[in-house]
C-alpha cells in the first residue's frame, strides 16, 4: 500500500481532476461575471444559479459534429489541440499547493514551467498551419510572435524572484516568503509577470490570436466538437495554472495571517482569477503593432530594471 | 533508465534522418523538433536537468518556432529534389562517411572511465563555475548575442529605395 | 549511464547532420542540419560531464548561445536570399562562368 509510486499517482490524480473541475467552473464564473459587468444575469437556467451549466456545455460540445477538412494536414490538425491541453497541464506537476502537498518537487521547477510554456506555442502554431486556412495561419503566427516576445519578459521577471529566493524550486520559493511576500520587494517584477501572463494565456487585452473581428476565430476557426473543447479547456487550465504560479511566486503561496494551508492558496488563486476576468471584460484589445511595441519597449526594459535593482540590493 | 536512453536515442535518430531526407519545409522543422526534444530528455537522463530544460526552452521552444515562422512568412514550398546526388554529392558523402569512420575508430580507443562519476545535476555548482571561473567567456557570449541581434535586424531590414 | 553510448549517439547524429549539410541544396535544410550538428556536439560534451567534468555542461551552455546567434543570422541570410532570387536553393548563387 505504501509504494512511493502510489502516493505520487494519488497526488497527480487529485491535482488533475481538481484543476479540470476548477477550469470547468471557471468558464461558468467567467460567464456569470461577464453578465454582471454588463448588467445582465449570465447563465442561470441549468440547475440552481446555473451551477450545472458546465455539464450542459460539455454535453453540447461532445455531440457536435466532428469536422476534418480534406485539405488540412490530418495528423498535425488532430495533434494541435492535444498539445495545447497537455502543455497547459504540465506545470501543475511542480506547483506546491499546500505545505506538504505537491505532485513532485524538482530543483529546476521554474525552468520546467518555462519549457512547458514555450512548447505550448506549437499547439497554436501547428493548429493554425494545419488548418490550411489563411485566418487560422495568421492567428497562429500572431500567437507565436506574441508568446515568444512575452516569454522573454516573463522569464526576466522570474529571475528577480530566483535571485531573492536563491532557488529554482517552487517549494523553496514559497518557503522563502514566510515573512515577506515577494509582491512587495518585487513589485515591478510582479507587474511585468502579471501582464505577460495575460499575453501568455491569450486573453484580452492580448487576445490578438483569436481577434474575432479580424480573424473569424483565429487558430481554432476550423476546429469543432471535442477538438475545439480541448483548445477551450486548455485556455482555462492555462488561466488556473497562471493564477497558481502567481500565487506561489509573488503572493506567498500557502502563507497567510493565520494557520498556513491550502485555503490561503485557493483564496489567492481565486482573487487572481477574478482579476483576470475583470480585466478581460473591461479593456479593449490592443492592435498588433502596439502589442509588439509594448512587449519589447516597455515590458522587457522594465523587467531588466527590476532585475538590475534586485541584483544591486542583494549584492550590497 | 537504460530503456529510456534507447527510446530517446531512437527518437533522436528518427528526427535526424527526417531532417536529412524530408523535403517539405514544415515537416523538416518538426523532425528537428523531435530530435531537439529527445536530446533534451537525454540531457536530463545524463543528470543535467538544468541543461535539459534550457535545451528544450531555447532549441525546441525558440529556434524551431523561429524556423516555422520564417517558413510561413516566406511561404516556402516543397522543392522536390534539392538533394545533390551527382558526383559532387557522392564525393561529399564519401568524405562524411570517412570522417564518421575515423571518429568511430578514435572512440574505440578513447580513454573513457569505466565507472563514471556523475557531476551533481543541481544548478548551483553550475552557476558557481559560470559566474566565477568562467565569467569572461560568459560575458563575451552575451556580447555575441547582442551583435547577432543587431546583425539579424540589419540583414533583413528593407532599405528605403533610391 | 554509460558515456560511450552518449558519444556513439552523438557521433551518429553529427554524421547525419554533416551528410545533410553537404547533400542538401535547400538553404533552409542546410540550416536545420547545422543545428542538428551543434546539438550532437552538445551531447558529446554532456557525455564528458558524465565522466566527471563540469566544464562539459558549461561549454554546452556557451554552444547554446552561439547556436541561437547563428540561427538569427542564418535565418536573416535565408530571408535575404529568398527576397532576391525567390528561391532558397544555393545553386542559384553559383558564380556564372565568364
Amino acid at each position: 500500500m505504501n509504494h512511493p509510486l502510489l502516493g505520487f499517482l494519488t497526488a497527480a490524480g487529485i491535482v488533475f481532476f481538481g484543476v479540470l473541475g476548477a477550469a470547468a467552473y471557471l468558464v461558468l464564473a467567467e460567464r456569470k461575471l461577464a453578465g454582471y459587468f454588463q448588467e445582465r444575469y449570465g447563465p442561470n437556467r441549468v440547475g440552481p444559479f446555473g451551477l450545472l451549466q458546465p455539464l450542459a456545455d460539455l454535453i453540447k460540445l461532445v455531440f457536435k459534429e466532428e469536422v476534418v477538412f480534406p485539405q488540412s494536414n490530418r495528423w498535425l490538425y488532430l495533434l494541435a489541440p492535444g498539445i495545447i491541453a497537455v502543455m497547459a497541464l504540465l506545470p501543475l506537476a511542480v506547483i506546491p499547493f499546500a505545505p506538504h502537498f505537491a505532485v513532485t518537487d524538482i530543483n529546476v521547477a521554474l525552468l520546467y514551467v518555462l519549457a512547458a510554456a514555450s512548447l505550448g506555442t506549437y499547439g497554436v502554431l501547428l493548429g493554425g498551419w494545419a488548418s490550411n486556412n489563411k485566418y487560422s495561419l495568421i492567428g497562429g503566427l500572431r500567437t507565436a510572435n506574441q508568446m515568444i516576445s512575452y516569454e522573454i519578459a516573463m522569464a526576466l521577471a522570474l529571475v528577480g524572484v530566483v535571485l531573492m529566493a536563491g532557488s529554482l524550486s517552487l517549494k523553496d520559493i514559497v518557503a522563502a516568503q514566510q515573512h515577506l511576500w515577494y509582491l512587495i520587494p518585487q513589485f515591478l517584477g510582479f507587474v511585468v509577470f502579471l501582464v505577460s501572463m495575460f499575453a501568455e494565456t491569450n486573453r484580452a487585452p492580448f487576445d490578438l490570436p483569436e481577434a474575432e473581428a479580424e480573424l473569424v476565430a483565429g487558430y481554432h476557426t476550423e476546429y469543432s466538437s471535442m477538438k475545439f473543447a480541448m483548445f477551450f479547456v486548455g485556455e482555462y487550465i492555462h488561466m488556473v495554472v497562471a493564477a497558481a504560479l502567481m500565487t506561489a511566486l509573488y503572493l506567498g503561496g500557502w502563507y497567510g495571517p493565520w494557520k498556513p494551508g491550502f485555503h490561503w492558496f485557493a483564496l489567492k488563486m481565486a482573487l487572481v482569477l477574478y482579476l483576470m476576468i475583470w480585466v478581460r471584460w473591461t479593456y479593449p484589445r490592443f492592435r498588433f503593432d502596439q502589442l509588439m511595441r509594448f512587449g519589447w519597449k516597455v515590458l522587457i526594459p522594465l523587467a531588466l530594471v527590476n532585475l538590475g535593482i534586485t541584483g544591486l540590493v542583494l549584492l550590497r | 533508465m537504460i530503456y529510456f536512453f534507447w527510446l530517446f536515442a531512437l527518437l533522436a535518430l528518427i528526427g535526424a534522418l527526417g531532417v536529412l531526407l524530408e523535403t517539405h519545409p514544415v515537416r523538416g522543422a518538426l523532425y528537428l523538433l523531435l530530435a531537439f526534444l529527445s536530446i533534451g530528455f537525454l540531457y536530463i537522463l545524463a543528470g543535467a536537468p538544468f541543461l535539459g530544460f534550457v535545451q528544450i526552452i531555447v532549441y525546441a521552444g525558440a529556434v524551431v518556432v523561429l524556423f516555422l515562422v520564417a517558413i510561413a512568412v516566406m511561404s516556402l514550398r516543397r522543392i522536390p529534389d534539392d538533394r545533390d546526388l551527382g558526383p559532387r554529392g557522392f564525393l561529399a558523402l564519401v568524405f562524411a562517411g570517412a570522417f564518421f569512420l575515423v571518429m568511430l575508430a578514435l572512440l574505440r580507443h578513447a580513454p573513457v572511465p569505466a565507472a563514471p562519476t556523475p557531476t551533481p545535476g543541481a544548478p548551483q555548482p553550475l552557476a558557481e563555475a559560470l559566474f566565477r571561473q568562467y565569467l569572461i567567456p560568459f560575458e563575451i557570449v552575451s556580447v555575441l548575442l547582442l551583435v547577432a541581434i543587431v546583425g539579424a535586424i540589419v540583414l533583413v531590414r528593407r532599405r528605403p529605395g533610391p | 549511464m554509460n558515456p560511450t553510448l552518449y558519444l556513439l549517439l552523438s557521433l551518429l547524429l553529427f554524421g547525419l547532420g554533416a551528410a545533410g549539410v553537404v547533400l542538401r541544396r535547400n538553404t533552409l535544410f542546410m540550416l536545420l542540419n547545422l543545428e542538428l550538428m551543434m546539438n550532437a556536439v552538445g551531447l558529446a560534451l554532456v557525455a564528458a560531464s558524465l565522466a566527471g567534468l563540469l566544464e562539459g555542461q558549461l561549454i554546452v551552455l556557451m554552444v547554446l548561445a552561439v547556436a541561437a546567434a547563428e540561427v538569427a543570422i542564418g535565418i536573416g541570410i535565408l530571408v535575404s536570399m529568398v527576397r532576391l532570387k525567390d528561391s532558397p536553393l544555393v545553386d542559384l548563387w553559383n558564380r556564372e562562368e565568364p
